[in-house]
């Protein structure tokens, strides 16, 4: 029997709506989570809000449309370890480990699991599907929870490494001339995109609201490094 | 690593001059010999002086472009000479005026405004005047040999390589820029390190004047920015020279991979000349409005954000390039998202203008000139972020309007406004108001005359850089305004010359304090002291001049503070911990030295003989600047001893510590030689990902040698981290011992890569030459390391070493584990071309 993708198969436009996955092994995984996370959590509304947003990206029709669309499984992927790990990182008590280290650790893990041979192995088996989901968020999660004010150089040579790798990645998704990944050759079409164009957009999307997302991340963070000390007399 | 923990007092204190009294230490060498100073403020002052005389050429050769246009079929410059009058008008305005000049400022400010008496890297701010210096002469000489580049600014391929500019014009342009922008990339690993490791006792990173955060994240995005130019520069060059075809359609390469290293570099660089220019305008306004800047923290943050930004956006300076349309969208929407940290910061202009009754002086109406052009032309670069607009308006006289707005309005401004604020501290005397307010008006009015009116002749179609144009299409009366417009401009400049020249003699004395500002470089009555300060006073403000009572309620000299002796007869002043600010050690400065003027000129002599070919002359250079580098660190070491500072401090000199001055020098100096290696491996991933044939066609590298030199690389890092260990303990056989074989894996790691490369043809394919280039690069770092290690093996032979003094192994550790890690990364790419991943 032919091996069917962890979301199902690509799925038609008017179909999309209707495919949410409610695999129980997923929906289990997801409760443990929220358990575990509530119990541990000192921050328990943000946790909540991460928790939320990694149900919506994997039970969600997102989930089935990222196996028809590469675009939508880098937004997919750019919400987990973008928006979703640094909301857990910041919510629930982990160990730091140093931010240079970590940063090492999650570009080595985003350039081979986007790489064409391990991305068609996430399409051919389960396990490796969520090898590669499983990995991408924990190496993130430790990567934001690396960072902070009290080490802010380590954290801003990690955090400007980090976004220069995914620039240089994402710009090489831009200027191909040919897809990458053979799995979305026919995918593409009833969504009225080329492959090539839909590689495109998913290398646009991871450029420019992926930096946005990172820059705001950052931004925010030293706003609040930064007016954390009133100074005397003002 | 750390010896702060455990303050060990050895005996090895280096004397400088102790019949010396503290003043005379820090005297200017009298005569000629004041070319040998290495003082931030006259380096400085040089950095300003050398950049508006730039200035002052290049907009001379504005003039000349502007009178060309004065009239339709204008026979004033030919089509060749009016070619090398703009090309030459960007290039020096943008290398060779903007950024050395706020560089200029920023060296003299920094140590005044964060309580140093000079920059701690003194050596290398001389040795990266003169380095612009020469660089600058290179290119301004290509007149005299009437060989100026006249390729455009950008220096775009295939017109810059030697198929379609024979000659040395191009070659002039890259060798000159190059060399002048090593003193842009030590300035700024200079100021990071000042920045963050010389500040008065207690003021922390968030207690630091605005106008340091902004020069630090400057100095940042210079460190990064920069190297792709650089390495750009330096395979074109070699695309010119030896023929290897990086830039060759024919032979795989592209010529959008310059475009590419060119805006990765082009684009941080508006924001690196606007940061600096924006730090000025929020120390300026606040003075003047008597309130603290509105939202500090917040101002940061956008600072930071832009930083971030700037590197992500080159893209939308190649909307016509035929990049994929959906991303066009996207980059577009970025491009506007730019609006964003601008915007707090022009908000929080406007909030501390709302807070008080602003006193309307000259660099206050300077100030309001620049928020008034600045946001015109903000508003014209979100109309250029949509990618219709762009399209239609791409390559005319819209685009040279909008620049001019940003550049002029956002640096130019500020900078007449710094000049005129700053020049009591320069000269003890004051600019004259009437005068200022002519100045200030004359450039108001002439800019707006001329580049506004440039926006309506773009839009009626008027490309940029053509030489002439026919009568009667619509361009006749526009142009003749923007002429006239620029005359008016220029004579703004001239009178502000005249006010210059003015001041120095008969302008009123200053005395302390002349604008009421907050900031420390005002704590002495001008002219300071050339030490900046006897004592340096401990700081809990971020205006200590306003809040800070014991700072002005006696004279400056007896201001209390920390280093109120001096013991050694040396230079010295305090250094910090990079977070709070706390004194964690006393750091000795040299005193003046002719050595790094010497390794310059070294320098130049290697960059010149390049260009004129003759490659003997090369290697006599090379040999010269080697030998100047070895003088230059060969001086006895200063750590190992304690010293008592005053407040109840007693700290040791020249720590060997992670978060010393020369750690954090080293960093910088990585990041930028990181930042030169990502240019070269991006160079590689382009290649092969959008001329995939070619990477089919290149040969494979030898496996095993490649694993082999990876392999190499990790032992490099250990062998050197070993030899630290055992110097830091004082085992000086031992550390020579291992620094010998640190050199000697080093050598045979660089030997790997030419082993590994053999049968890779860098002719062949530019992926090849890619190859050969990035592997290359890192065979000079390593052979940096074989210098380096057998350099601190003879200093340990020749017993110039006594214990506590393991600074020079402390750091060529950290610099081998750099390097080993490029050299693995390195090996990683090459083994994974051999292993078939190539194709």
């Amino acid at each position: 029997m032919e091996y069917v993708p962890f979301c199902g198969t690509p799925p038609a436009p008017v179909e999309l709506l209707t495919r949410w996955t409610f695999d129980p092994a997923l929906l289990l995984g997801l409760a443990a989570f929220l358990v575990v996370g509530l119990w541990t959590a000192h921050r328990r509304g943000r946790f909540l809000v991460g928790w939320g947003l990694t149900v919506l990206l994997f039970v969600s029709p997102l989930c089935a449309l990222s196996m028809a669309l590469f675009s939508a499984r880098v937004g997919q992927h750019l919400l987990l370890t973008l928006v979703v790990a640094p909301l857990i990182a910041s919510s629930v008590p982990l160990p730091r480990l140093t931010p240079l280290v970590t940063a090492a650790f999650f570009a080595a893990l985003f350039w081979v699991w986007h790489a064409p041979a391990p991305y068609a192995g996430t399409l051919a088996s389960d396990l490796t599907y969520w090898s590669m989901h499983l990995s991408l968020f924990i190496s993130s999660v430790l990567f934001w929870r690396s960072l902070g004010a009290d080490r802010p150089f380590e954290s801003f040579l990690a955090a400007a490494f980090t976004a220069a790798q995914m620039t240089a990645y994402s710009v090489l998704l831009v200027l191909s001339p040919e897809p990458w990944h053979a799995w979305h050759e026919l995918t593409t079409a009833p969504y009225g995109m080329s492959a090539l164009g839909d590689q495109a957009l998913a290398g646009g999307l991871m450029w420019v609201v992926g930096g946005l997302l990172f820059v705001g991340t950052i931004g925010l963070a030293v706003a609040r490094y930064a007016n954390r000390q009133t100074p005397v007399g003002s | 690593m750390t010896v702060l923990d455990e303050m060990r007092d050895y005996p090895g204190a280096r004397k400088g001059e102790p019949h010396k009294s503290f003043e005379e230490v820090w005297a200017q060498p009298p005569g000629l010999k004041v070319l040998s100073s290495v003082s931030h403020r006259v380096v400085g002052k040089r950095f300003i002086a050398t950049g508006f005389i730039f200035f002052l050429i290049a907009g001379f050769l504005a003039l000349l472009v502007r009178t060309q246009l004065i009239v339709p079929g204008n026979t004033f410059l030919d089509a060749e000479t009016y070619n090398q009058v703009f090309t030459m008008h960007g290039s020096l305005m943008m290398f060779l005026f903007a950024i050395p000049i706020l560089e200029g400022f920023a060296v003299y400010l920094i140590p005044l405004m964060l309580g140093a008496r000079d920059l701690i890297f003194p050596r290398l701010g001389q040795f990266g005047y003169y380095c612009y210096l020469l660089g600058g002469i290179i290119v301004l000489s290509s007149f005299i040999f009437d060989a100026a580049p006249a390729g455009g600014w950008f220096m775009y391929t295939p017109l810059s390589t030697s198929e379609y500019t024979p000659g040395l014009s191009a070659d002039f342009w890259l060798i000159g820029i190059t060399f002048a922008e090593i003193a842009s990339v030590t300035a700024a690993v200079e100021l990071i390190a000042a920045i963050l490791c010389a500040r008065a006792p207690g003021m922390s990173l968030t207690k630091m004047p605005v106008f340091a955060w902004y020069i630090l994240i400057t100095a940042f995005m210079i460190a990064i920015g920069f190297p792709p130019l650089i390495m750009g520069s330096i395979l074109l060059e070699t695309q010119r020279l030896l023929g290897l075809p990086f830039f060759d359609p024919a032979l795989g390469g592209d010529p959008l991979l310059w475009q590419h290293l060119f805006w990765l570099f082009g684009h941080p660089e508006v924001y690196i000349i606007f940061l600096p220019a924006a730090g000025m305008v929020s120390t300026i306004l606040p003075t003047f409005v008597g309130k603290p800047l509105f939202g500090y923290g917040f101002v940061v943050a956008a600072v930071v954000s832009m930083g971030f930004i700037s590197f992500g956006l080159w893209a939308h300076h190649m909307f016509a390039t035929g990049l994929p349309i959906l991303s066009l969208s996207l980059f577009s929407a970025a491009s506007t998202m730019v609006a964003v940290p601008t915007g707090i910061q022009i908000f929080a202009w406007i909030a501390t203008l709302a807070q008080g009754r602003p006193r309307l002086t000259v660099p206050m109406l300077f100030v309001l000139g620049f928020l008034f052009i600045f946001v015109l032309g903000g508003l014209t670069g979100v109309m250029l972020a949509s990618v219709p607009f762009n399209w239609q308006a791409h390559d005319s006289y819209f685009v040279v309007a909008h620049l001019h707005y940003v550049l002029i309005g956002g640096m130019v401004f500020p900078l007449f406004g710094a000049f005129y604020y700053w020049a009591p501290h320069f000269t003890g005397r004051m600019m004259s108001e009437t005068l200022g307010k002519w100045v200030f008006w004359l450039m108001f009015i002439g800019f707006n005359v001329t580049f506004f009116t440039m926006h309506l002749t773009g839009l009626r179609g008027m490309p940029r850089r053509i030489s002439t144009y026919p009568e009667g299409i619509g361009w006749d009366r526009l142009n003749l305004i923007s002429t006239l417009g620029s005359y008016v401009l220029a004579a703004g400049v001239l009178l502000f010359i005249v006010d210059f020249l003015r001041h120095r003699r008969s302008g009123p004395p200053a005395g302390r304090n002349p604008w009421g500002a907050g900031t420390l470089e005002w704590l002495y009555p001008t002219v300071t002291p050339g030490f900046n300060f006897h004592a340096i006073p401990p700081v809990t403000s971020r205006e200590p001049l306003w809040d800070q009572p014991e700072l002005n309620d006696r004279e400056a000299p007896t201001v209390e503070g920390i280093l109120n002796v001096m013991t050694d007869g040396r230079r010295e002043t305090v250094g910090c911990d990079p977070v709070t600010g706390e004194p964690i050690q006393i750091l000795r400065l040299p005193h003046p030295t002719w050595i790094p003027m010497f390794s310059a000129v070294m320098v130049a002599i290697l960059f010149g003989a390049t260009l004129a070919s003759a490659y003997w002359l090369c290697a006599v250079g090379a040999v010269g600047a080697l030998l100047g580098f070895a003088l230059w660190g060969w001086e006895p070491s200063d750590s190992g001893v304690t010293r008592f500072a005053g407040l109840g401090h007693r700290l040791p000199v020249n720590a060997i510590d992670r978060r010393s001055h020369m750690h954090v020098g080293l960093i910088g100096t990585l990041l930028i030689l990181f930042a030169l290696f990502g240019s070269v491996v991006f160079g590689g991933l382009f290649l092969w990902n959008t001329q995939p044939e070619f990477a089919d066609a290149t040969a494979r590298p030898v496996q095993l040698w490649a694993a082999l030199t990876g392999a190499g690389g990790l032992l490099v890092a250990l062998f050197a981290v070993a030899a630290r260990n055992a110097a830091m303990a004082s085992r000086f056989a031992g550390a020579a011992g291992l620094g010998v074989l640190t050199a000697a894996f080093a050598a045979a790691t660089a030997w790997g890569f030419w082993l590994t490369l053999l049968p890779v043809d860098p002719w062949g394919t530019a992926l090849g030459a890619v190859l050969w280039a990035m592997s290359g690069f890192v065979a000079a770092l390593l052979g940096t390391v074989v210098f380096w290690a057998l350099f601190n093996v003879a200093r340990k032979l020749a017993s110039a070493v006594q214990p506590g003094q393991a600074m020079a192994d402390f750091q060529l550790a950290g610099f081998a584990k750099g390097t080993g890690l490029m050299t693995i990364a390195a090996a990683g790419l090459l083994l994974a071309c051999a292993l078939g991943g190539v194709g």
